[in-house]
């Protein structure tokens, strides 16, 4: 029996700088800058590694306006370094790296296939004259043909079933909404499985009992993609059984980790609680760098108690990080989560804290106008001409600077 | 604590001045200025708190205070008291209280009266005037504001009050209002420099993807290239092969004409004549080797009938041999023989010697007759033992007898001497130690008595002294006559004053000093009597002493006297009779001493006397042992005798003769071991003798001595050997020509085989003889010489074609080969090539370029160290933006925050006072608060409009802090600090509204007891109070030049 392997990943946005890190220190900036990159080369050797059939890469490949050599470099030695396994790639456009940035790039290897649409026809990969995938993109507008009803219908065959493993990509360029038009586009398709990004709401799915494989990112970019990360190794065995298992590959794990500051007496012994969750936490193979954002949730008192504010929750994830940071290991780089993030529940807060909110609710809604308005009564010497004031504007979210300011409450006032 | 009454000795304008009071409720004064309602007021903080030095007069006012005296009658604890505090001037005044208990100390009353209030709080609570009450900042002191504002900050009010100014903090430090860059600034001018960096790298990735492109076409080209250049090495190797292999195939083809015209020798022997001429040689030297042997052989038939042996000693050799074999055993027994002869011959010699010195009379003969029995020898130790045992006692009791005896003689001696030396000649010691305990007893007595007559001569001798010094004074001492004196002028100056100061002055004072005069007279005389007196009492005493002392001396002395007489203690030491000093404990000593010795003595005699009783006993047993010796040493001596050995009583020499006899019969028995043995030795070898003697017999030897045994053995030995060396040369010669003749066979057989391949060879060549073969090799050798060109030809021709495999030999193109159109044709193509050749050589280095430049921009990896940078840029800048905007709009929700808090947390003490304040300015103002952290009073008017205290007009400002210090006496009193209020003329801004109201308030708030004093000047204030049942108290004017009150209140 062939061995019957793929790779699939997604949203590997090569070159994209990472979210929400922080200050970083010096030896580690290329690490971080370069972690996409080290992510895809891993894909690339892990491709090699299990031999597989071929790679998928179901869109955002990388972003086509950051317009970044480095993308272009690792996506061609990457496929260049496929070529030479004999392994396939197939490509499905997202929505930032849209067909038309594809076309652009000149020359890839032959055994890269970017399909050009959702119509696209599929592609058979044979061995010794058996096929034993079909590779097709699909999209919202992709129903389930008669054959793939008939598959509902009918009971599964048991025994050995050499037939060949159908595999969808879910086309989700130019925004993937389900429109009209698309709609009523049909495809005859019969799926066993189906291969999407993270991103894809279920109206992109196509309906069909073929299992769905969702993939996020191989590294995670916000402080809120964490855990392990990588790719997903889609294995097929003589029964044609899918099975699926994902590869830590990411360079860089982001984890958000919880202190809960209830029955804490002494900041020592909340960092014995936080240093016991990082014991917690399994290892997966390939992380070379920890990114841990620390949220600490308590009552007021329990703030009071400890005296903690932003200055002491940075003191100790600064200390956290020189306990568990290993030059020429395992890194660590730990972080407080800003007190102004994360909802808090109203049993947890002081009155002082209830009342601000219940003033600053009170306030007049906040919008680019009300924006302006504090800067003009706050700055009034400093004029500021219109086209400043609107480059200035584009960095700020009205309804993020509302959200920020009703989380400044815990940050004056949980210790009260 | 509560004033019942004010009584004033002397106070500023005050004199004389005494005045009850209400202690519960109000007590009004009245009195126009300058009447003195403000000293009354400091002379109440005064009496409590102590006098200041510039409360004097008003009037006059010197570099010196004038004394203050005066008290409070108060009530405290239902209990009334009087404190009084009087000051020279400068002074606080000496305190004290009246009423209290004994064992209260008056600073501690008073300190319990005032609650431990001290004077500053007094004043700026209690004892208030118009000055306190119009300035501020008497509210802000520590005290008094602990109590007002009441409130710390707790962490929730320090928190509001330090967050807006960090919230001021952070929006500048952001973004300056002073136009500075601030954070934000440089925020967004690192990011416009990183996307200016960001957005210089983009051209990269185009020029990237431009040197893909035309990598490709390099490589197109070069492709192309190389399939030109290819078809035109292929061209070129083929003319250039056909050149090559022109001449090698033209070479092949000559040769093979050649070779078809020489007949086929196929088999003909290439080197026949040289094996012809070898095989001839070889078979000669055979037929030589043959001959020689057969000469060796005939020589060795000679030498066998020469070497033919005897065989008549071979019969005998096994015996021989066997007897020589046995000959070193035999050698052995000869010499151990001889050895033990020796040895027993040293035996017989050594025993001889024992004998004769073990004694007289010993001989080996009488060596046989001792018994040499274990049993024997077991007796003779056991009676060696036991005479040896009774011996050893006998003589250590003659030790132990002799040494006893010695001693005692030694101390009989000794005694003797010291009896002389203590002049002892009696017979026994009995009566001198009577005698010297007597003496001693005397001595004893005598010096008893003579101490006690000295002690009491000395007693009276000391009376005598005291007697005299009284004598001396029974008059007083003169210092006694000289105060007296003073005392009697003092008493009659004084009696003179007296008369004087009575007539001058008061005659009471005159009398006093009469008085005066009396009594120190009179004291004076009174001491002369009462001191004389005592002397005389002590002379009589000291005089009756020492009558009885003497008296008591007088017996003591006869008494000595009659027993010095009596026992004749005279002092030998001196001409005259006089007694013995005992006093200084000499002959005591001495008369101890003698007794002493003598008891020693006595003692020494009885111990001689035991001794000599225990030397008889060991006499007798003395006797007895010798007795047992005696016998013993019998018993001794008939043991030696019964086993053989001398009788001696020296145990040590009958030991020693034991051990030489036992000695010598060991070396008899060892010699006569020795002898038995060499007789058997000596049977051995004479039957060795006999065995060789019989085989020489059996040999028929004649003329060899047998007696030596072994020299016959070596004849004998000899001759064998010879025989066996001659049969071995026999054999030997035997064996020699057997293999000769075996190898002139074997020549004889190859000589045979050398001619047959003769034959064959000839035949062979087909040749009849010599010559015919030589000819038919020279045909031979030629056709070899064609053949081999001919291989050469075709291996060159091969390896000519390897060297092109693709190409193949084509007939027609050789046979129409011209070879200098063939090079032309060379030439042409090598040019062309070569041209092709340079241009791949130059898209090589051309694509080498791009490829280098390729791999340059693919390794770097700044470009996402920078757009990393840059996003972060991005993300702080964002961020920063967001916290100024956050932070800009929390701050007026935080300032809202904070006003509800300071709404919430105002100090109990306001509250309490607010009432007052509603009352005092007839509800004008409803609200009086302070901000968070600072000491400063608002207060809302009925528009809720907030007004700080110092911006109202001083008659509100007057009553705001009447009011407050009104709330604080009750919060004072709640707290058990109960002290009376004095409020000195505070109304006078008031208006008529407000003092009616102020008197209202006031009626108010005595209702629960609170005694207060109300100074005014006013009197229409007065009367207010007058219509509300409250009887002022009028104070009078002053006289504007004495001060005096011109309506005078006294007592």
């Amino acid at each position: 029996m062939m061995a019957m392997r793929l790779l699939h990943a997604a949203s590997v946005q090569l070159d994209v700088p990472l979210r929400g890190v922080g200050t970083v220190p010096r030896d580690l900036l290329d690490l971080v800058s370069a972690a996409t990159l080290t992510a895809w080369d891993r894909i690339v050797d892990a491709a090699v590694t299990h031999d597989v059939d071929a790679l998928l890469l179901t869109g955002d490949t990388f972003d086509a306006e950051d317009g970044s050599l480095a993308a272009d470099v690792a996506l061609r030695q990457g496929c260049e370094k496929l070529a030479e396994r004999e392994i396939a790639v197939f490509v499905v456009p997202g929505p930032r790296d849209p067909l038309s940035a594809w076309q652009e790039i000149p020359f890839l290897p032959d055994n890269v296939t970017v399909f050009d649409s959702e119509a696209d026809a599929p592609v058979e990969l044979t061995d010794r004259g058996k096929t034993k995938w079909v590779i097709l993109p699909v999209s919202a507008g992709t129903d389930p043909a008669p054959p793939e009803l008939d598959k509902l219908r009918l009971p599964k065959k048991t025994g050995t079933d050499h037939r060949a493993v159908t595999v969808g990509m879910l086309w989700e360029a130019d925004g993937a909404a389900v429109t009209g038009a698309m709609a009523s586009s049909t495809r005859l398709a019969s799926l066993d499985m189906l291969l999407c990004s993270d991103r894809a709401g279920s109206s992109s799915r196509t309906v069909s009992e073929a299992q769905i494989r969702r993939q996020g990112s191989p590294q995670g970019m916000t402080p809120f993609e964490t855990g392990a990360r990588g790719a997903t190794l889609i294995e097929v065995d003589t029964n044609r059984k899918i099975s699926t298992r994902l590869l830590p590959l990411a360079p860089i794990r982001r984890e958000r980790l919880t202190a809960r500051l209830e029955g804490v007496r002494h900041r020592d012994d909340l960092c014995d609680q936080m240093l016991a969750k990082l014991e917690e936490l399994p290892v997966f193979p390939g992380e070379e760098l920890r990114l841990v954002e620390w949220i600490f949730e308590g009552a007021s008192p329990s703030w009071k108690r400890l005296d903690l504010d932003e200055a002491a929750l940075e003191a100790i994830a600064d200390s956290l990080t020189e306990l568990t940071d290993q030059p020429g290991k395992l890194r660590s780089l730990h972080r407080a989560a800003p007190l102004w993030q994360d909802a808090v529940d109203d049993s947890q807060m002081n009155e002082l804290w209830r009342d601000y909110l219940g003033i600053f609710e009170r306030q007049p809604t906040m919008d680019a106008a009300e924006l302006r308005r504090l800067a003009t009564e706050l700055r009034p010497q400093q004029a500021v001409p219109d086209g400043v004031w609107e480059r200035w504007l584009q960095h700020v979210s009205p309804q993020e600077v509302a959200r920020r300011a009703r989380g400044f409450g815990r940050r004056w006032f949980a210790g009260a | 604590m509560k004033i019942s009454g004010i009584e004033i000795d002397r106070f500023g304008v005050w004199r004389n001045f005494s005045q009850q009071l209400r202690p519960n409720g109000l007590n009004v004064f009245y009195g126009p200025n300058e009447a003195g309602k403000t000293t009354l007021l400091r002379f109440i903080r005064g009496v409590l708190y102590g006098y200041h030095p510039d409360d004097g007069p008003a009037v006059r006012r010197t570099s010196k205070s004038s004394p203050k005296s005066g008290l409070l009658h108060v009530l405290h604890r239902d209990l009334d008291y009087e404190i009084r505090r009087v000051s020279r001037g400068e002074d606080a005044g000496l305190l004290t209280v009246s009423g209290a208990a004994a064992g209260d100390s008056s600073a501690r009353l008073l300190s319990d009266f005032v609650a431990g209030t001290d004077e500053k709080l007094f004043e700026s609570v209690f004892a208030v005037g118009l000055p306190e009450l119009q300035e501020f900042a008497t509210l802000t002191e520590d005290e008094v504001a602990r109590h007002l504002y009441g409130m710390t900050l707790g962490p929730q009010g320090q928190l509001l009050m330090d967050l807006p100014r960090r919230m001021d903090g952070e929006l500048e430090r952001l973004w300056p209002k002073d136009g500075h860059r601030g954070k934000l600034g440089e925020m967004a001018d690192r990011h416009r420099d990183l996307t200016h960096q960001s957005q210089g790298l983009r051209p990269q990735r185009d020029r990237y993807r431009a040197l893909i492109r035309q990598r490709r076409e390099l490589d197109q080209r070069i492709t192309s290239l190389r399939r030109k250049h290819t078809e035109l090495q292929k061209q070129l190797r083929g003319h250039q092969f056909l050149e090559k292999v022109h001449a090698p195939w033209s070479r092949v083809r000559d040769q093979k004409r050649e070779l078809a015209g020489i007949p086929d020798l196929r088999s003909f022997p290439t080197d026949g004549l040289s094996r012809l001429a070898r095989l001839e040689a070889d078979r000669d030297a055979t037929i030589a080797a043959r001959d020689e042997l057969l000469t060796e052989i005939k020589l060795i038939n000679k030498n066998l009938q020469v070497q033919r042996p005897s065989d008549s000693i071979r019969r005998f050799a096994g015996s021989i041999r066997a007897l020589q074999e046995q000959r070193a055993q035999w050698d052995d027994v000869r010499q151990r023989k001889h050895a033990l002869e020796l040895q027993a011959a040293e035996y017989d010699r050594e025993l001889h010697r024992q004998v004769t010195e073990i004694g007289r009379g010993w001989t080996t003969n009488r060596l046989e007759t001792i018994v040499d029995t274990p049993e024997a020898h077991g007796r003779f130790f056991v009676a060696a033992r036991e005479y040896q045992s009774v011996r050893s006692k006998t003589k250590r009791r003659q030790r132990w007898y002799k040494k006893l005896s010695t001693s005692c003689r030694d101390r009989e001696l000794a005694l003797r001497t010291e009896l002389m030396h203590l002049g002892v000649e009696a017979p026994t010691l009995l009566e001198p130690l009577n005698l010297a305990k007597e003496r001693l007893t005397q001595l004893t007595e005598l010096g008893q008595l003579q101490l006690q007559a000295a002690e009491l001569r000395q007693r009276s001798l000391t009376i005598d002294d005291h007697l005299e010094r009284m004598q001396d004074r029974l008059g007083l001492p003169d210092w006694v006559w000289l105060v007296l004196a003073f005392f009697v002028i003092a008493g009659i100056g004084l009696f003179a004053a007296g008369l004087s100061a009575g007539i001058s002055t008061g005659w009471l004072v005159g009398l006093i000093y009469m008085v005066l005069a009396v009594t120190a007279g009179g004291t004076t005389w009174a001491l002369k009597l009462e001191f004389e007196a005592e002397i005389q009492r002590q002379v009589a005493e000291l005089r009756e002493q020492r009558n009885s002392q003497d008296n008591r001396r007088h017996e003591i002395e006869n008494r000595i006297v009659e027993l010095v007489q009596t026992h004749g203690l005279w002092d030998p030491t001196v001409e005259h009779a006089a007694p013995i000093d005992a006093t200084d404990g000499k002959w005591v000593a001495l008369s101890a001493e003698r007794l002493a010795h003598l008891e020693l003595a006595q003692r020494e005699y009885q111990r001689i006397l035991d001794t000599r009783q225990r030397l008889s006993h060991m006499r007798g047993r003395l006797q007895y042992q010798q007795r047992e010796l005696g016998a013993s040493r019998r018993t001794w001596c008939e043991t030696l005798k019964s086993l053989g050995y001398d009788e001696t009583i020296d145990i040590n020499a009958a030991f020693a003769q034991w051990q030489q006899v036992t000695a010598a019969r060991e070396l008899r028995r060892r010699g006569q071991e020795a002898r038995r043995e060499v007789r058997g030795l000596q049977e051995d070898w004479e039957r060795y003798r006999m065995r060789v003697e019989d085989l020489g017999r059996r040999m028929r030897v004649e003329g060899l001595d047998y007696s030596q045994p072994f020299v016959a053995l070596d004849q004998w030995d000899g001759e064998l050997r010879a025989w066996i060396t001659s049969r071995q040369e026999y054999r030997r010669l035997l064996k020699d020509r057997k293999a000769r003749r075996a190898e002139a066979d074997d020549v004889q057989r190859r000589v045979d085989v050398f001619q047959q391949q003769v034959a064959a060879l000839l035949q062979q060549a087909n040749a009849t003889d010599r010559s015919d073969l030589e000819r038919k090799l020279q045909l031979y050798q030629r056709r070899q010489a064609i053949e081999l060109g001919l291989q050469q030809a075709t291996r060159d021709l091969e390896a000519i074609t390897q060297t092109e495999p693709e190409l193949a030999l084509v007939e027609e193109d050789l046979t129409r080969f011209r070879a200098q159109d063939n090079t032309e044709h060379i030439r042409r193509l090598t040019r062309e090539a070569a041209d092709a050749e340079q241009q791949l050589q130059e898209q090589f280095e051309q694509l080498g370029t791009v490829k280098q430049e390729l791999k340059t921009l693919a390794a770097d990896r700044s470009s996402s160290r920078i757009r990393f940078e840059q996003s972060q840029a991005h993300e702080q800048l964002h961020d920063a933006w967001t916290n100024w905007y956050a932070t800009a709009a929390s701050a007026e929700s935080v300032d809202l925050v904070g006003a509800m808090f300071e709404q919430a947390n105002q100090p109990e003490m306001l509250a309490a006072a607010m009432p007052f304040v509603e009352r005092l300015t007839c509800q004008k103002y409803r609200r009086l608060w302070t901000q968070l952290g600072r000491r400063q009073l608002f207060v809302d008017d009925d528009t809720s409009a907030p007004r700080p205290a110092e911006q109202l007009s001083g008659g509100t400002r007057e009553q705001l802090f009447l009011a407050i210090r009104l709330a604080m006496v009750k919060a004072f009193a709640k707290h058990g600090v109960e002290l009376p209020m004095v409020l000195d003329d505070v109304t006078v801004n008031f208006d008529v509204e407000r003092s009616q109201a102020a008197v209202d308030t006031l009626m108010e708030f005595v209702k629960d007891g609170q005694q207060v004093l109300v100074f005014t000047s006013h009197i229409h204030f007065a009367e207010m109070f007058q219509k509300r049942g409250i009887e002022p108290i009028w104070l009078p004017a002053r006289n504007k030049v004495t001060g005096l009150p011109e309506d005078r209140l006294a007592g």
